[in-house]
């Protein structure tokens, strides 16, 4: 729902063209060839040689930038684009995956491939790489045409770790080119949904500042008009009255008029500026904006992902209380409490959340969260292990959470059996047994309930939310009843004693007050130890960590020479080195760790040093961590935008594990996994009669 | 060169198949050429017309897949001059799904948007919403109601021009943006219909 990124991506790429520039005034850019010769959509065709050619520009560096392209469901299509001076014509590749480093290399492959003497071979390489299945997270695609020729090699980025520095080419750029407070700035105007405007000369520094602002967003994402390169044909739409995102090349400034436009912000990304008639930064919570002005001040984790982290734990803060505002009932949809949610929040920052629930991204991002809880899966990814990290700190809605862990630990028990005893798991077998399994649960939860209710009696008591008269048990529930306890000991104590009543109205309820962590360990890693045996004897395999690792290296030190100015040729070679002629080559472990710990960047500004989610960390665990990097070939690749992945940690002195491992122990395939949509509407409309009504006639 | 006295954008929002592009199209009468749609996201047609010997440009903005937001919050049209909730009227369920797409409604009642409710689809024979069921709903939410046919062109064109007739009465008032003489770079000369070609300066 939320996501604007397709999930059934079938091929690497959907289309490679070659587009011939407009030579004079009178022409306009045009496809003179392209691979597959099937594809054939005209919308798209029609918009590539606007988009390859958006404006004059400067052409006498080679230049890469990436353009988006929205189609009728509002998903993207990337378009990766390649200028060189040395061609009159630019290469596009169009492609449902936002892998952006990965494009890039291929470009720079296609157009090694059209300058030198192999050019024949270019029809070949496409065909066998569009033929490709997708790789997987973390593994490299490698397509070999000719002996003499160079292999390429490209990896699957994994869309679950945060854009870090400098690997993240978009990032760095974006980075370099605004300082932390216009960063924020933008962040804010961002949280606002204003109609927002980039400009700059260069269009990679254009593409890589409009697609960074956005990836800063995460968990959530741009929902509106978002366009990183703007052709000059479609201009007019900078005069949308929706919100939008869009990259303005300088040269068409002039060919606007600042009166039409109307309320906007806009970054000029070469000078370093922003001019906003707003103050969204200042109408942010001041603790928010203080403490991630702190963490961006932070120079020494500004490699490495501290920058994406900087500004995920600011959303951790404003939106991480929504789970305190999931309503859970057995047999019903989980659903979102508007008023929990602001209510759960301390009262400084209950005016902005307020103006959140307003937001499209904020609703979409609550809606896909409840696609995905609501679809059986648990889920986690760094927005929620940040979350939990923010809860141990404020260490209030720890016990609130329990609660809910434990419910969906009954649900997702049933759900990771099903899923472990069929190999490709069919989705409707697994929220059968999950209802069958809730059946029960919810007489339980009947008795647990009516013992709340006895409590809510209590003079002391905050009044139920109006959602109470429906039989079930919800977490906000839960967190009333107990409210009227002082402080969080007694907070716990409470729940125990209706936990342990509760338990007494039905011999078969297991106790509530379980350890958090370990009813998380018990979930997931159960299916571990049966995964892990099996494959025990299989080798391991780690050699895709290691290309990953030279390429940090070549990065930062490409970074510190030329800033990511451009995508050089001789960054080419050193990708395209000897290090990725061995992409599947085993290798002893021990060698592997120790590559990781040289190379893994310092994460100084971690807060979770005591932090209890160590506790369930599988690396912590001898008896895991020697059979978890076991990759299973059968394992088909994980959707593209699917935020879901089982819960993992990784331990920075220890070696990290690849997301796609962790989900093939679990015996996870997302790919027969449908996410429906929830119809249910919950919005409630009163009546209010306007005597001011006016009619046509 | 072509001048505006007023500049006023419009928003379509409702659910799809209603005919809201149709209702463009009719009113621009499809000379607009097919639109950016498929590739942006979002539609516009522009026409300007004459009301009280002052130009009016109306720019009318269509967006695609707005079947995936379960309501439309404000930040989507706060910055429309109006908003047009269309509903099918021989479609129940575009018209139950009102309440959703404008959520909480009335806690913008005294937003400046201008707002019109439009039950589209007069010409069918199988009408499923009365039209005073539609009129209630209206005067409920304090918007304008208009029935319309895309097809047979049934107050396709009255509606346009009463939202810009509202608006530049509003805008009299000093309550919207004025437009003066309209940006030379941002338009071109057309008689009433235009779209901006590429425009090499």
């Amino acid at each position: 729902m939320g996501s604007r990124l397709r999930q059934d991506v079938k091929h690497f790429f959907e289309c490679f063209c070659e587009v011939v520039g407009p030579k004079c005034d009178d022409t306009t850019a045009w496809i003179i060839q392209k691979f597959p010769e099937c594809y054939k959509d005209e919308s798209v065709l029609k918009s590539v040689p606007k988009f390859a050619f958006p404006c004059e520009f400067d052409k006498t560096v080679p230049q890469h930038y990436s353009f988006v392209l929205t189609n009728v469901d509002s998903k993207w299509t990337f378009g990766f684009c390649r200028h060189d001076p040395r061609s009159e014509t630019a290469l596009v590749v169009l492609t449902y995956l936002p892998w952006h480093e990965a494009f890039s290399k291929f470009l720079n492959y296609i157009s090694e491939l059209m300058q030198g003497s192999y050019s024949d071979h270019l029809w070949k390489f496409l065909d066998i790489v569009y033929q490709s299945k997708i790789p997987r997270i973390g593994i490299n695609l490698s397509v070999s045409i000719h002996p003499s020729l160079k292999e390429f090699v490209c990896e699957a980025p994994s869309q679950f770790k945060l854009p870090s520095i400098p690997e993240n080419r978009n990032l760095t750029e974006y980075y370099n080119a605004v300082d932390n407070h216009n960063m924020m700035i933008i962040f804010a105007s961002m949280l606002y949904e204003r109609r927002i405007i980039f400009t700059s000369k260069k269009l990679s520094r254009l593409s890589a500042c409009v697609q960074s602002a956005n990836a800063l967003l995460y968990p959530m994402s741009w929902q509106h008009i978002f366009i990183p390169v703007l052709p000059q044909s479609l201009i007019d739409y900078l005069l949308a009255p929706m919100p939008y995102l869009i990259g303005l090349p300088h040269s068409l400034i002039k060919n606007i008029k600042r009166n039409d436009l109307g309320d906007v912000v806009i970054l000029d990304a070469d000078n370093n500026a922003v001019e906003t008639p707003f103050h969204d930064l200042e109408s942010l919570p001041a603790d928010v904006v203080h403490n991630l002005q702190k963490q961006l001040r932070n120079r020494a984790s500004v490699l490495g992902d501290g920058v994406s982290r900087a500004f995920l734990r600011a959303l951790v803060q404003l939106i991480g209380g929504y789970r305190d505002a999931l309503k859970i009932s057995q047999g019903k949809k989980i659903t979102f409490s508007q008023e929990a949610f602001v209510e759960s929040r301390p009262s400084s920052i209950q005016p902005f959340l307020k103006k959140m629930l307003e937001l499209q991204i904020f609703q979409q991002f609550i809606e896909e969260r409840l696609d995905l809880l609501n679809a059986g899966l648990g889920f986690s990814d760094e927005f929620e292990l940040e979350v939990c990290n923010y809860s141990d700190k404020s260490g209030s809605k720890l016990q609130q959470y329990k609660e809910w862990v434990h419910t969906m630990r009954k649900e997702g028990t049933a759900f990771f059996k099903t899923v472990k005893n069929r190999a490709n798991p069919a989705v409707k077998s697994a929220v059968k047994t999950v209802k069958e399994r809730g059946k029960d649960v919810r007489s339980v939860y009947k008795g647990f309930r009516s013992k709340l209710k006895d409590k809510k009696e209590n003079p002391n008591s905050v009044p139920s939310s109006p959602t109470t008269d429906r039989a079930h048990f919800s977490t906000s529930d839960l967190k009333l009843s107990s409210s009227g306890a002082k402080g969080d000991r007694s907070q716990f104590h409470l729940l125990e004693e209706a936990t342990i009543s509760s338990s007494q109205s039905n011999e078969d309820l297991s106790p509530l007050n379980m350890d958090l962590m370990g009813d998380l360990q018990d979930v997931i890693f159960r299916n571990c130890y049966t995964v892990s045996d099996e494959t025990n004897n299989k080798a391991t395999s780690h050699s895709s960590k290691l290309p990953e690792d030279n390429t940090v290296q070549n990065c930062i030190a490409n970074s510190f020479t030329s800033r990511f100015n451009a995508f050089s040729s001789s960054n080419t070679e050193i990708d395209d080195g000897d290090v990725f002629k061995l992409p599947h080559k085993m290798l002893p472990p021990s060698r592997s760790e120790s590559v990781i710990l040289q190379n893994e960047p310092k994460d100084l500004i971690r807060l979770d040093s005591a932090s209890s989610i160590g506790d369930f960390d599988p690396l912590t665990n001898g008896e895991h961590s020697q059979n978890s990097s076991v990759y299973s070939e059968d394992f088909s690749p994980v959707g593209v935008s699917n935020p879901l992945y089982s819960f993992y940690y990784i331990n920075k002195t220890k070696r990290p594990q690849k997301d796609s491992d962790l989900l093939n122990e679990y015996g996870i395939n997302f790919n027969g996994l449908n996410l429906k949509t929830d119809s249910e509407c919950s919005t409630q409309t009163i009546a209010k009669s306007k005597s001011e009504w006016t009619k046509f006639d | 060169m072509e001048d505006y006295k007023f500049l006023f954008k419009v928003v379509l929002v409702g659910n799809a198949g209603v005919g809201k592009t149709c209702l463009v199209r009719r009113f621009t009468q499809g000379l607009f050429p097919p639109g950016q749609g498929a590739t942006i996201g979002v539609d516009f047609m522009i026409k300007t017309i004459e009301i009280d010997n002052e130009k009016i440009k109306l720019q009318i903005w269509d967006t695609a897949g707005q079947e995936r937001f379960r309501s439309i919050t404000q930040s989507y049209y706060r910055s429309a001059h109006a908003l047009i909730l269309v509903y099918d009227i021989s479609c129940q369920p575009t018209f139950d799904c009102l309440p959703d797409w404008l959520r909480e409604i009335e806690e913008y009642a005294n937003s400046k948007v201008l707002r019109v409710l439009v039950g589209n689809k007069l010409d069918r024979e199988d009408r499923e919403i009365p039209t005073e069921v539609g009129e209630q709903f209206a005067q409920r939410h304090n918007m304008y109601y208009l029935e319309t046919s895309a097809k047979e062109a049934e107050n396709v064109e009255r509606l346009f021009i009463q939202i810009a007739a509202e608006l530049m009465e509003q805008a009299r008032c000093k309550e919207l943006p004025r437009y003066e003489i309209g940006s030379e770079s941002i338009d071109q000369n057309a008689t009433t219909i235009k779209t901006k070609p590429c425009c090499n300066n």
